[in-house]
């Protein structure tokens, strides 16, 4: 059954409509009878155990696994024919950190075309725009370092700016803030809290914390939707989400607050 | 080597070839390397056999043959990769004895004696012909016009391909052509190390470029020195003990390489106790 909470289903024009999603792979079941409606401007946290589908939501979105029934639209598009609507700031984890290449010339592939193009140079303006961005994100002053040199929080602003180099107008995360330290998680939260007053953003987080202080709205996976609506969920909600016996603190107003190890734990 | 040797064609030829061989090598092994695909590349090459064992059965030059039946398998593994994503190393794997065996089943099906096919497997980079240099040179012009053309676009898909798919860019494209481009580079590296040595001058001019420098570009500059270093060298020691040249060029990359690993280990080692 899904939890919708009806108040915090605003007016407003859909950003993406995702209708009755079901993602296999192979025999698994990644994902099961999704509805989901986002509208534009929305700042959506997605939050779910391990293997909840939370990722496949995203590539879903972004046209990058096949769906096994249902369908997502994006603005009216199909995923993969959405051209630049989409920026997307992946899990660091899958790229390669070693790769010999300077900040700057990661954000400017932001301004790749669609279009195959022979002898493709970027024009001045990208590399000012690519500046601009990485002064956004606070971390101009390591334009020209190699990728490598870069901590994790960095890399995450990098890529981040890259995202923001298309100009699009949905701006989807995956595990922005894993492992970089708490200062870094806090900028990065203050960047999206930022870019949320221009773009829906969609990010998908374990850490309940940031889901409680900066993100408008909450779907809660695991499998199927468990619930979509204000961030101030309750007991019940996170039973259905983590199970019975749940691993989850709640604070007093009813605002999940971290995931504990093992139930019962102190914080 | 003295100066009188280069009036032979042979010679001539050999040098020139080591020379596009060593273009090659140096901007085609960088992908591959950043890419991770030696395998696959491994698997391409080794189906060439097939291919040259069709060109005897069927009396066409057997490099044709080669090139044919190692774009056709390129073609078949950058499908398999792009329909399984990841973990597909059985088909890799069974393409690459496939084509192996088809070339033996070939060269075993002709009348007469079977004739030495040592060269394409272990290479000769003496017996090169006018013919395979008009060849090499044609597929080396190709290439380094497809990776300079494309090379903002390569250097996004080898750092993230994904990314690229997202901007609607069509990586598929980018995947076909590279996995075109190896099956180029390995017939034209055939003649000189052979099916069997290939993956070497491939990788071992690119791991010391990446410990020179941390440019791209630089790289690809340099792992086209170090690889022409290498086929040089390898001919003339070949040529001075009168040994395999493929071989020899293959053992002195894989001896360069390790001692530019250990100067490299020990070098990091006397930097961090000099900071300690």
């Amino acid at each position: 059954m899904i939890i919708t909470d009806k108040n915090s289903a605003d007016k407003g024009k859909t950003a993406i409509r995702i209708d009755n999603l079901t993602v296999k792979y192979g025999e698994i079941l990644a994902l099961e009878n999704i509805f989901l409606d986002i509208k534009e401007k929305e700042y959506l946290g997605i939050i779910g155990p391990n293997g909840s589908g939370k990722t496949t939501l995203l590539r879903a979105i972004l046209g990058l696994v096949k769906t096994f029934s249902g369908h997502v639209e994006i603005y009216g598009k199909r995923p993969g024919h959405t051209g630049k609507l989409i920026g997307y700031v992946p899990q660091i984890t899958g790229l390669n950190r070693m790769f010999p290449i300077t900040v700057k010339d990661v954000v400017v592939m932001g301004k790749l075309k669609s279009r195959i193009s022979l002898f493709h140079k970027y024009k001045n303006e990208d590399m000012n725009l690519a500046n601009e961005l990485l002064a956004k994100v606070g971390i101009y002053d390591l334009r020209d370092r190699l990728v490598s040199e870069l901590s994790g929080g960095q890399f995450q602003k990098m890529l981040i700016a890259r995202a923001l180099a298309i100009n699009p107008k949905i701006l989807l995360l995956d595990e922005p803030t894993a492992s970089v330290d708490v200062t870094s998680k806090n900028q990065i939260f203050n960047i999206l809290e930022e870019l949320s007053a221009e773009m829906t953003i969609i990010l998908v987080t374990h850490d309940l914390l940031a889901i409680s202080t900066y993100v408008h709205s909450l779907a809660c996976l695991n499998i199927r939707l468990v619930y979509h609506g204000k961030t101030e969920i309750d007991e019940q909600v996170i039973d259905q989400l983590y199970g019975c016996g749940c691993p989850v603190d709640l604070l007093a107003h009813g605002v999940p607050h971290r995931v504990l190890r093992e139930h019962g734990e102190e914080e | 080597m003295p100066a009188t040797v280069f009036q032979y064609n042979f010679i001539q030829h050999a040098v020139l070839a080591g020379i596009l061989a060593s273009v090659l090598c140096g901007i085609i092994g960088i992908i591959i390397v950043e890419k991770k695909l030696l395998m696959m590349s491994g698997g391409i090459a080794h189906t060439s056999y097939g291919g040259v064992g069709l060109g005897y059965l069927l009396g066409f030059e057997p490099i044709i043959g080669a090139l044919v039946i190692c774009v056709a398998a390129a073609l078949g593994i950058s499908y398999i990769k792009r329909k399984k994503g990841t973990g597909f190393d059985v088909e890799v794997g069974l393409l690459w004895s496939f084509g192996m065996a088809l070339g033996i089943l070939f060269i075993s099906l002709m009348p007469g004696y079977p004739p030495d096919l040592s060269s394409y497997l272990f290479g000769n980079i003496l017996s090169i012909t006018k013919t395979d240099l008009n060849l090499m040179t044609l597929m080396t012009f190709l290439i380094i016009f497809t990776v300079i053309a494309l090379f903002n676009y390569w250097k996004a898909y080898m750092f993230d391909e994904e990314f690229m798919t997202v901007m609607g860019i069509k990586t598929a494209f980018f995947d076909y052509l590279l996995f075109v481009l190896v099956a180029v580079s390995v017939v034209i590296l055939i003649r000189v190390v052979g099916i069997i040595l290939v993956l070497a001058l491939f990788t071992s001019p690119t791991a010391i470029a990446a410990l020179l420098t941390r440019s791209l570009k630089l790289r690809m500059f340099f792992s086209v020195l170090i690889a022409g270093l290498f086929c040089l060298t390898g001919l003339w020691v070949s040529y001075v003990l009168n040994i395999a040249s493929g071989a020899t060029i293959v053992i002195i990359s894989v001896l360069v390489y390790l001692i530019a690993q250990i100067i490299f280990i020990l070098g990091l080692r006397s930097k961090a106790r000099n900071m300690a």
